[in-house]
């Protein structure tokens, strides 16, 4: 009873700190440069050290105005911050990859289980907590972290994240939930900018935009010239035999992007197990298959050389009857690693699928100085895809 | 001339001793009626001489242990009949009965397998059966299929698990008199564990009277059936009679604490 | 030194009340042959129809003549070539040996163990099979590309394991029937576990992986693994086939077998060793196809009863014929996709055996 009365009073006495912006002494939702300025005098005159509090309001003002942001995440829900982000977060790879691109890493204090499995790409949070994955979320470890922000997916394991949310707002409802997926090319950029916005990052946004918006539309111009009918035809493959993907899936929309035809357009659901003979009646001018996960867990990163592809490679040639598509014939059968297509790096994996299937359109294009340039500029990463790793063969 | 003889024949179940200590002889010719209470051990005697069951002490067919006789061949000198079937099972009777000729048949069926069941079929008034399962006929007509199968194996040693319990009376007159008949014309040795004592008095050569898990007698009927020997081992009294040449049992009453 | 049979019985020959037992036999016989042929003819109408359906746009004119031509020798389009022998043809004649195999293994199972019930995976066989994959699958994949070989090697290792548990087991009890039933559901509920409590630790895609392996698929099919489950049949089915009479005699009860000359525990325990060593050979490779095993069984016996003498081959028959239905249906469903045909068995089998079951008036177990 006793310490039930301390609670309550504690909640009480808290709550003018906890609600609201910070020194928003006229409680209009606004901090004005009134409010700022004697609060910055009042601290000037008593020398006492800056408290957070202040440092907020200040960082509210500069970035957001003085007000708090509203922001309507991917997964389509609006959240309002009253406070900046000091302890963050991510879930996933591609948010950490994207923080990295925007300078704001100093602000991770949590990461999932896979990023320490990624020893190469993520040297620098190597030490940092693991907080489990998405699917099977370590929450103790999470909330011993103190987060003030989580960063998850938007769009995709919607049960699971659901489960994670429902289980903060129990444990500690300040923490601020925010879902982001940054890895799908249509949003991304529109991701990047509110992930920007709410980090106070806007510079390096607009630095990395300029470098990541010529490459997508160079590629998505000059496919919208070419007439639908002459587009290639393309099989993609997933990390297991026979998966492919179609409409609903990401993948789908990546082959489509990039200019090519999915021959299985057509499959009823995202994921199709295909029928190998389907193929060799659809007589593909190019086949894809990316590795890196599943049955093909080989390349990437952690790959210290490319060779782990070729058997990936060789085994479709012999597959049989395959010496009778025309993307065998050809010599159009590329291995890519998912590292470079399906996470924040999409970009670099949408070159080479763009120069694949049309070299002569996009004979001007280096996607491995697009990755060299990415890894130097954005990750600060001392890594060279010429040299090492396995990301595309041949 | 076939003998066959158990020498000191022990089985425990359980730690239980069922039967203790049993050592007796049957030639061919005779047609051994094994008497005693319910429980006394008549159904594993039979199964440790037919080897069904592996008993302590040992059984011997002509000088020859019956444990390093081959199964097949001891299958066709001794026919065991059990008193009921154990699993259900969809099978005409004469599919039954024809199984009794599995210690001959190496792969295919031969024209004398089929005599053979024939005639022991006729023999046993099953010919009217032979195409019905052998779980719609009556318990009756069951029990003499198994028979059937037994004496199809062409046995010299034939070992009924009271195969007259569940017959009517026309029926019960029928298989004693096909088994007396063959032990009278073929020779076969017979050992049948049965609870109708006029029945036993009437037909068998020789009775073992078994109690507390020993042979207590072993003679001729008429020295065995007795009314002291039926108090003592049954608790039930009774007394002896004789109609138009034929010794029947009469029991009285059931004597407790005798 | 064997016994002659001295003064054994000698029957009194009644010959000449004519041979009318003979003709019934004779009868008998000859419309379980028919039957038989019957079955033969109808698995191979369904291996025809199987060989033309595909997505790979082929008439089954074109299927015919890649046949024809591939017998005389001559030039044949590589394209169809493929088709029908390097994807089918290997994956009809597997689904058959396997229907077949699992059908037989079925029948026996039921008859040894006097168990209506009782399929190849009673004794908890399909359970340690999937265990086998599973821990091939979590620890496996994921380092490197994809062994299937470490997959198939496992889960038939694991089978034979559960076979020799259950061995052991019932040796220390006693080899009856009811025994290596108990023992066989014990195994079974163990190997589940095991199997959920690594499911539990796997990863997303693990757990498809794992999920996929027990819908059982005919998709991974190549001419070695045929030629080896088509080997195994050619030595197990004729040794089934000479033990039938003893299985007969077992279906009855122990003593009763004892009493015909059979050596029930040793018959018993070697008959367990055949059936696991085919079905292990059979789903190590295909992953668990149910159904088959049970239900083939039950409808051969609902024709012809249980003489384990014709009831071993039909069962295999209608167990082929299932299985190689369920593989058209599995193939023809939905556009250029596959379903695995474990799934499909039971829609093809489950209208089957409930007509039969409605119709059937006579006892039939």
């Amino acid at each position: 009873m006793n310490r039930l009365i301390i609670l309550l009073l504690a909640f009480v006495l808290c709550s003018p700190v906890m609600a609201g912006l910070p020194y928003d002494t006229n409680s209009d939702n606004t901090i004005s440069s009134d409010e700022l300025g004697s609060a910055i005098l009042k601290n000037l005159e008593t020398n006492d050290p800056v408290s957070s509090d202040l440092s907020d309001a200040a960082w509210i003002y500069w970035h957001w105005n003085g007000t708090p942001l509203t922001v309507t995440d991917t997964a389509n829900q609006t959240i309002i911050l009253e406070k900046p982000v000091h302890r963050l977060v991510a879930f996933d790879g591609s948010t950490l990859e994207t923080l990295r691109s925007l300078n704001a890493t100093d602000l991770i204090v949590g990461v999932s289980k896979n990023t320490h499995d990624e020893r190469e790409f993520f040297p620098e949070f190597q030490q940092t907590p693991s907080i489990g994955t998405v699917w099977s979320p370590d929450m103790e470890a999470l909330i011993e972290t103190r987060p003030d922000t989580v960063f998850i997916y938007g769009s995709i394991s919607r049960d699971s994240v659901q489960a994670i949310e429902e289980q903060l707002k129990t444990l500690d409802p300040s923490i601020r939930v925010l879902h982001f997926d940054l890895f799908r090319p249509e949003i991304y950029p529109d991701e990047v900018i509110k992930v920007a916005k709410i980090l106070g990052k806007e510079g390096e946004a607009q630095a990395f935009m300029d470098f990541y918006e010529p490459v997508m539309s160079t590629i998505g111009e000059r496919i919208a010239s070419i007439p639908l009918n002459e587009r290639k035809t393309v099989y993609f493959e997933s990390w297991n035999a026979y998966k492919s993907a179609a409409p609903g899936s990401g993948y789908h929309e990546k082959v489509e992007f990039a200019g090519g035809k999915n021959i299985f357009a057509d499959a009823t659901n995202p994921y199709p197990v295909v029928d190998p003979e389907a193929i060799l009646r659809l007589k593909p001018e190019i086949v894809i298959k990316q590795v890196g996960a599943g049955e093909s867990n080989v390349g990437g990163y952690n790959d210290p050389n490319a060779k782990q592809l070729v058997p990936v490679y060789e085994s479709l040639l012999n597959r049989t009857g395959w010496n009778t598509l025309p993307a065998i014939q050809n010599g159009n059968v590329h291995v890519i690693h998912s590292d470079i297509l399906g996470s924040a790096s999409h970009f670099i994996g949408l070159e080479y699928l763009a120069k694949w299937f049309y070299p002569d359109k996009f004979s001007d294009i280096d996607p491995i100085r697009t990755h060299i340039e990415y890894l130097t500029r954005f990750q600060h990463l001392q890594y060279d895809p010429e040299t090492r790793g396995g990301f595309v063969y041949p | 001339m076939v003998t066959l003889t158990a020498d000191r024949v022990s089985y425990t179940y359980r730690e239980k001793p069922v039967i203790s200590d049993i050592s007796l002889q049957v030639k061919s010719g005779e047609f051994v009626g094994l008497c005693g209470k319910n429980g006394s051990g008549k159904t594993t005697l039979l199964k440790c001489l037919g080897h069904i069951l592996s008993p302590r002490g040992k059984v011997l067919l002509n000088d020859i242990d019956l444990i390093s006789m081959p199964s097949l061949v001891r299958a066709q000198q001794i026919g065991y009949v059990p008193q009921s079937v154990h699993g259900r099972i969809a099978r005409s009777v004469f599919d039954a009965v024809l199984m009794g000729r599995r210690p001959y048949i190496t792969w295919g069926i031969s024209a004398h397998d089929l005599d053979i069941v024939e005639s022991v079929m006729e023999l046993l008034g099953l010919l009217p059966f032979a195409e019905r399962d052998l779980f719609e006929i009556s318990g009756g007509e069951r029990q003499k299929t198994l028979i059937a199968r037994a004496i199809a194996q062409e046995p010299a040693i034939l070992l009924l698990d009271e195969p007259t319990s569940s017959l009517d009376l026309f029926h019960q007159l029928e298989v004693m008199e096909v088994i007396a008949s063959l032990v009278a014309d073929q020779g076969i040795a017979v050992v049948m564990a049965i609870h109708d004592l006029s029945l036993a008095m009437r037909y068998c050569s020789r009775i073992v009277l078994i109690h507390n898990n020993r042979v207590v007698r072993d003679g001729p009927p008429a020295d065995i059936l007795t009314s002291e020997l039926i108090a003592d081992v049954y608790q039930v009294d009774a007394y002896l009679s004789s109609d138009g040449g034929i010794p029947h049992i009469v029991p009285i009453k059931a004597a407790y604490g005798a | 030194m064997i016994l002659k049979p001295g003064v054994a019985l000698s029957i009194p020959d009644t010959s000449s009340k004519g041979r009318s037992l003979t003709r019934i036999y004779l009868r008998d016989k000859i419309q379980k042959i028919i039957l038989m042929g019957g079955l033969i003819f109808l698995l191979l109408l369904l291996l025809c129809i199987s060989i033309t359906v595909g997505s790979a746009g082929l008439t089954p004119g074109e299927v015919g003549m890649t046949f024809i031509s591939s017998l005389l020798g001559s030039q044949t389009n590589s394209y169809s070539t493929a088709i029908v022998f390097g994807l089918r043809l290997h994956r009809v004649l597997f689904g058959a040996c396997a229907g077949f195999g699992l059908a037989i293994c079925g029948a026996v199972m039921q008859g040894i163990l006097r168990n209506p019930l009782a399929s190849p995976f009673t004794l908890g066989i399909s359970s340690a099979a999937a265990f086998g994959a599973s821990i091939a699958i979590v620890c496996g994949v994921g380092i490197g590309i994809w062994n299937e070989g470490f997959i198939v090697t496992n889960a038939f290792v694991f089978t034979l394991l559960a076979t020799m548990g259950i061995y052991l087991m019932a040796k220390r009890r006693g080899m009856t029937a009811e025994t290596m039933v108990l023992a066989g559901i014990l195994i079974m509920y163990l190997f589940s576990a095991m199997t959920s409590f690594l499911q539990f630790f796997a990863s997303a895609e693990h757990n498809q992986e794992i999920v996929f392996w027990t819908f059982g698929s005919l998709s991974r099919t190549t001419w070695e693994k045929t030629v080896a489950i088509f080997t195994i049949l050619v030595f197990s089915v004729p040794y089934l086939l000479w033990k039938s009479w003893d299985i007969n005699a077992l279906a009855e009860g122990d003593e009763i077998a004892k009493g015909l000359g059979v050596a029930a525990d040793r018959t018993r325990a070697l008959c367990m060793g055949v059936i696991s060593i085919i079905t292990a050979g059979i789903i190590c490779f295909t992953g668990t196809i149910g159904f088959i095993g049970l239900v083939a069984p039950h409808i051969a016996r609902m024709l012809i009863g249980a003489d384990m003498r014709y009831l071993i081959p039909i069962s295999g028959l209608i167990g082929a014929a299932l299985l190689t239905g369920a593989d058209i249906l599995s193939r023809s469903i939905l556009q250029d996709q596959i379903i695995p045909v474990g799934i499909m068995t039971a829609f093809i089998g489950i209208p089957f055996f409930g007509y039969l079951f409605m119709r059937v008036r006579r006892e039939y177990w």
